[in-house]
């Protein structure tokens, strides 16, 4: 029995420890709208070619506050929706939005050449960088970094499928560090605000 | 679905290598061979006790280091499931096996000795003594699965690969304490361990919150887990359905595993109870 009582003691320890634990992770005062997720992710690390099938690292957007989002060219509604929603919060920021970045990473390297990758950033905006990764390896590398899931889906023909992919938006700040995560659900004014609040940092 | 781009053998192969993992579950496996094998030659061979040992170190390495992680890191009632294992089956069949004294047989002389040395090293006899604490154990079991599912902290954990790490080897070392305690072969009469009657009331104890927090996560409306948004689902599954899973698999299989455990800790109480009257019926 005083084995018992004992443990109740430390219980109730733990159970306060954790219960602080708890509260100062939810109570922290957060400005973001998006998911705040500083340095919780690796810094943006990658080596993929783009459109002039030029090698381009992280280096080459230090500097730059970088958007990256991983898709497809044949994606008939995630992709779309999501640079489209992009590039209404860069114009809704205005003028100061032009150092940012948005980096397509296309999970497609069969379907999608440099050119059509090209034709279809370009199409919603040049602040939009088609990337490609040079083999199936270098891909697997970069979304296990990011967590990311994707996947050959309804496949109807060799050329005839769908990619499933995750819908995330990283935004790195100008250093390279993850600061927030957007998904589907964010709305473009929660992203202009979030980049706003970035670039007067 | 990534099974559809990749041949069968690699989804056997790790996910995400973890070479302490490997090299735990190595050294684990061997010391029990080794020792299971000079038990054998001794005369002492069980073979439930070592299905139940491979049994359960096979699981958790199963959940893992296969492309089971995959799976786990992008489906809540997958990560769940994992989580079912790594805390409440794996320990659960590990203990089970009472695999001491096979491992102990198992390690090289030099090492066996210095084994029986730190058993009785003060330090690491109060911590252990501390994590044997009954009550202790048992809102330590309920609290790890709680504290890792706190919203905020599911989802810097699912994203962060060390925190992903420490949060699967905190399920398995507080399972194997829990269960420890529950399992413990030694009869209470004549040693110090925890009397059957509280055991069992341990294994009830245990119940309640995991039902309420697997039917709130499973009778949720809204999604709670955003991560699983954020780094895509596996396959196309609605979040509210693979939360309802999620939730069912918190609540269901995770209770019935003190269920299951009542009835060894009855076998255990029965066992005690017939070597008593057959020692008492010899000394009349």
């Amino acid at each position: 029995m005083q084995k018992f009582l004992m443990g109740t003691r430390c219980a109730l320890l733990v159970f306060l420890l954790c219960t602080l634990l708890g509260s100062t992770a939810c109570s922290k005062k957060n400005t973001w709208q998006l998911t705040d997720i500083n340095n919780v992710m690796p810094p943006l690390t990658f080596s993929l070619v783009d459109s002039d099938n030029k090698n381009v690292t992280e280096k080459n957007f230090r500097g730059h506050i970088t958007l990256l989002f991983f898709g497809y060219v044949h994606c008939s509604d995630v992709c779309p929706t999501t640079l489209l929603k992009l590039t209404q919060a860069l114009s809704k920021i205005g003028k100061p939005a032009d150092s940012i970045r948005i980096l397509f990473v296309t999970l497609d390297r069969e379907r999608d050449s440099l050119e059509k990758l090209q034709q279809y950033t370009h199409a919603f905006g040049s602040q939009i960088v088609g990337l490609r990764p040079r083999t199936e390896a270098d891909l697997q590398q970069l979304v296990k970094r990011y967590r990311v899931s994707y996947g050959q889906d309804e496949i109807k023909s060799p050329s005839d499928y769908s990619v499933s992919h995750s819908n995330a938006v990283y935004i790195f700040d100008t250093q390279g560090t993850i600061r927030l995560v957007a998904t589907s659900q964010t709305n473009s004014d929660a992203i202009a605000h979030d980049l706003k609040q970035l670039l007067d940092e | 679905m990534l099974s559809s781009v990749v041949p069968f053998f690699t989804v056997l192969m790790p996910w995400e290598f973890s070479p302490t993992l490997a090299l735990v579950c190595a050294f684990f496996g061997i010391c029990y061979a080794r020792g299971s094998r000079q038990a054998a030659i001794q005369g002492d061979l069980n073979f439930w006790r070592n299905l139940s040992f491979w049994s359960g170190l096979l699981i958790i390495y199963a959940v893992l280091q296969t492309h089971f992680d995959y799976y786990a890191q992008h489906m809540f009632w997958i990560h769940r499931l994992q989580h079912l294992i790594l805390h409440h089956i794996g320990p659960f069949l590990l203990i089970l096996s009472y695999p001491g004294k096979n491992l102990l047989l198992g390690l090289p002389q030099p090492l066996q000795k210095k084994m029986l040395v730190l058993q009785y090293h003060p330090v690491l006899k109060k911590i252990y003594a501390l994590m044997q604490m009954p009550l202790l154990a048992a809102i330590l079991f309920v609290g790890v699965i709680f504290f890792w599912l706190a919203p905020q902290i599911h989802l810097i954990a699912m994203l962060n690969y060390k925190l992903y790490n420490i949060m699967n080897w905190s399920m398995v070392v507080d399972g194997l304490l829990f269960w420890r305690i529950i399992l413990d072969a030694r009869s209470p009469l004549n040693s110090n361990s925890l009397s059957y009657n509280k055991r069992l009331f341990l294994l009830w104890l245990i119940m309640p919150p995991q039902i309420i927090l697997g039917a709130y996560i499973a009778l949720s409306t809204i999604e709670i887990y955003s991560v699983y948004d954020i780094c895509g689902r596996a396959w196309s599954m609605s979040p509210i359905v693979d939360q309802r899973y999620a939730g069912l698999m918190t609540w269901i299989p995770a209770s019935m595993m003190s269920a299951i455990a009542a009835l060894v800790v009855i076998r255990l109480w029965r066992q005690q109870y017939h070597l008593r009257s057959l020692t008492q019926e010899s000394a009349t």
